[in-house]
């Protein structure tokens, strides 16, 4: 096992959510739940992270911030779609300013359903999301890609 | 001499939960002035009332916000109900308080650990946290929900709570008193936190009516306006209801107020759930909302006076549905508190008007 | 105890002496928000003086004609009155904080201008 799976650092950012799944997303951090002992850290950077945790639905304004986070992180990532909306855009996919789920931005890797996504189904998701890292990982060192320096 | 530079700050933002944008006009360090764009988070629900019924809207309404969201479902219930005549049963009248009161108590606990962590207090961030999962426990436990119970519907509530849920509820309350008392002395007691919070963002009680604020924004302010005075449903019941105020103005007074009423909160869900009347808690909801019906309802959010407003056309759509929520009206106010503060006060600032981006844009 | 609501038709003219005269009266702004109808829009202001809520309901058959602001009483409208301005296309003139249509910054114009016919919705209740 590689050390993909080992402390999977997470950057949040919420396209057009109620709220709801932040609030869980943190609470996911926080010690009732506590994410933090499987290595799991919130960071605001980027760069610095292996997962993005995005919550609420894609519309004109938010889809190229979420492209450009996504773009920002490096090789290996993956991306879970939080709760409902992120999902498919939940109860308001018909709305005028909804596109559709974070699919709609950029690839998606983990759906994790819910409206609000509880906190369980976050450390799911977290943890589905380190196999993709992993799989990613080893296909990045199987092409002999820059990014994979333990090739 | 000085220069003035405009900062953006926002949509992403570590202190910000939610997509803000301000731009900060700067004469050096000082803000001089702060124009908002909001739009991240508009969904464009209150179109939605003409693809939803007027029963299932409520789901749509619940979910303007998540923090907020039983308030909302309460809110609109209310206003629907106003303008069809219907009357709801006092022991759902009860059973809508207690949850609305517990859900202000989960709103200023998690509102207390954002606005520590905003200053780099994270570890009382945890604690506040650790604590609110005590009151999620108990909606989980009464509705099945965390976040987003459902439990309102038009004509009532759909579940009930019996005499040990009740019962249960208040020892949950009681037991949590202890820490979270320790806890709200420690920010309002501490000279490091007083140093960030004293004297900041300042608004006079004057313009915090002149500019329509609402909510513990506004009573921080000294003035004393609830919608809760009013006594509107169960809050009718209260034996005593008086809105909590503060006369410091500053990011200071405001966390005052909002500690105190969690204690507040609190006590009104123990004597509320010692004398919730027996008997229905629903009513059956015939027919449809007459063409031309209106009416508009207040609440006492969290953050402070919500108001709904419906209107009919006769079909089992409404012809519009409104949800004017308190950070919209907070705005005005918003900017006046950044007025002359340090750039590194805009995101203390702006969280102790305890913003609601996703209520405002809807 | 409890709140009441009365509702009276108000001329888009004479809004600003309204709000004028009413807030010399203790009258505060509670919202305004706007509503499709027929052609153009309707607009219901609302203010609150105690426990009494006042509703104005203002017609707009012509959403280009200009609606005067009441933002030289109630500041806190401009929110409310940009909002009308970019959802509803209605014209307002004289807001102390214009944002020209750029407050939601939206990809479609004015999209809660026109209602679609009722019909059955996704989830509607049995």
């Amino acid at each position: 096992m590689g050390c993909e799976k080992k402390s999977p650092w997470v950057i949040h950012y919420d396209g057009s959510s109620c709220n709801g799944c932040d609030i869980e997303v943190l609470a996911t951090l926080c010690p009732g739940f506590d994410a933090e002992r499987f290595g799991v850290i919130n960071t605001g950077n980027p760069k610095h992270a292996d997962i993005l945790l995005v919550t609420g639905s894609v519309n004109e304004q938010n889809e190229a911030v979420v492209r450009q986070i996504y773009e920002q992180m490096l090789e290996p990532k993956a991306v879970v779609a939080c709760g409902a909306c992120a999902c498919t855009g939940g109860v308001f996919a018909d709305c005028y300013n909804v596109k559709g789920g974070v699919d709609k931005a950029i690839p998606v890797d983990v759906y994790a359903p819910g409206c609000a996504v509880r906190p369980e189904t976050l450390i799911d998701a977290v943890v589905a999301g380190t196999e993709v890292l992993e799989r990613k990982a080893r296909g990045l060192a199987a092409c002999g890609k820059e990014g994979a320096p333990w090739a | 001499m000085s220069k003035r530079t405009v900062v953006p700050f926002g949509p992403q933002h570590p202190v910000l939960p939610e997509p803000l944008h301000l731009d900060l006009v700067l004469e050096d360090e000082k803000v001089v002035d702060a124009v908002p764009q909001i739009g991240f988070v508009h969904r464009g629900l209150e179109k939605l009332v003409e693809k939803r019924d007027f029963k299932s809207y409520l789901a749509i309404v619940e979910r303007v916000c998540g923090i907020c969201s039983f308030g909302h479902g309460m809110g609109y219930a209310q206003a629907v109900e106003k303008a069809m005549g219907i009357e709801v049963p006092p022991r759902a009248e009860y059973l809508r308080v207690i949850w609305h009161e517990l859900s202000r108590v989960h709103s200023h606990i998690l509102w207390l650990g954002l606005a520590a962590d905003a200053f780099g207090f994270e570890s009382l961030f945890m604690h506040c946290w650790r604590l609110r999962e005590r009151v999620l426990d108990v909606f989980e436990a009464t509705t099945g929900g965390r976040v987003i119970f459902s439990v309102v519907k038009v004509g009532g509530v759909k579940r009930d709570l019996d005499a040990g849920q009740l019962a249960r509820m208040a020892d949950t309350l009681a037991g949590i008193e202890d820490e979270y008392g320790q806890i709200a002395r420690t920010l309002l007691e501490d000279a490091t936190v007083r140093n960030r919070l004293a004297g900041v963002g300042h608004v006079s009680r004057e313009d915090a009516v002149g500019l329509s604020m609402v909510g513990p924004f506004l009573r921080a302010s000294g003035e004393p306006y609830d919608v809760r005075s009013f006594g509107e449903g169960a809050y009718g019941a209260l034996s005593d209801f008086q809105p909590i105020t503060s006369d410091e103005g500053d990011c200071l007074g405001r966390m005052r107020v909002r500690v105190a009423e969690v204690g507040q909160s609190a006590a009104i869900v123990r004597e509320l759930a010692a004398k919730a009347p027996a008997g229905e808690v629903a009513v059956e909801v015939k027919g449809r909302p007459d063409d031309g019906a209106q009416a508009s309802v207040l609440v006492e959010q969290p953050r402070g006076e919500a108001f709904y407003y419906v209107r009919g056309n006769g079909t089992k759509n409404l012809d519009r549905m409104r949800v004017r929520t308190p950070t919209s009206q907070n705005l005005a106010g918003m900017v006046q508190a950044l007025r002359g503060c340090d750039l590194a006060d805009v995101p203390t600032i702006i969280l102790t008007i305890d913003p609601c981006i996703s209520c405002t844009e809807r | 105890m409890g709140m009441t609501e009365t509702y009276a038709s108000l001329d888009a003219a004479e809004l600003p002496l309204w709000a004028r005269a009413r807030k010399a009266k203790g009258w505060r702004f509670v919202q305004m928000c706007a509503r499709a109808a027929g052609e153009g829009a309707e607009l219901l202001y609302t203010l609150r003086r105690g426990s009494e809520l006042e509703q104005r309901l203002v017609a707009v058959p012509d959403p280009d004609a200009g609606v005067p602001s009441v933002t030289g009483e109630y500041l806190a409208a401009f929110v409310f009155e940009n909002e009308a301005h970019d959802l509803f296309g209605v014209r307002i003139d004289g807001m102390a904080i214009d944002f020209h249509g750029k407050f939601y910054r939206l990809a479609e114009k004015a999209p809660m201008a026109t209602r679609a016919a009722g019909g059955k919705g996704k989830g509607d209740a049995r």
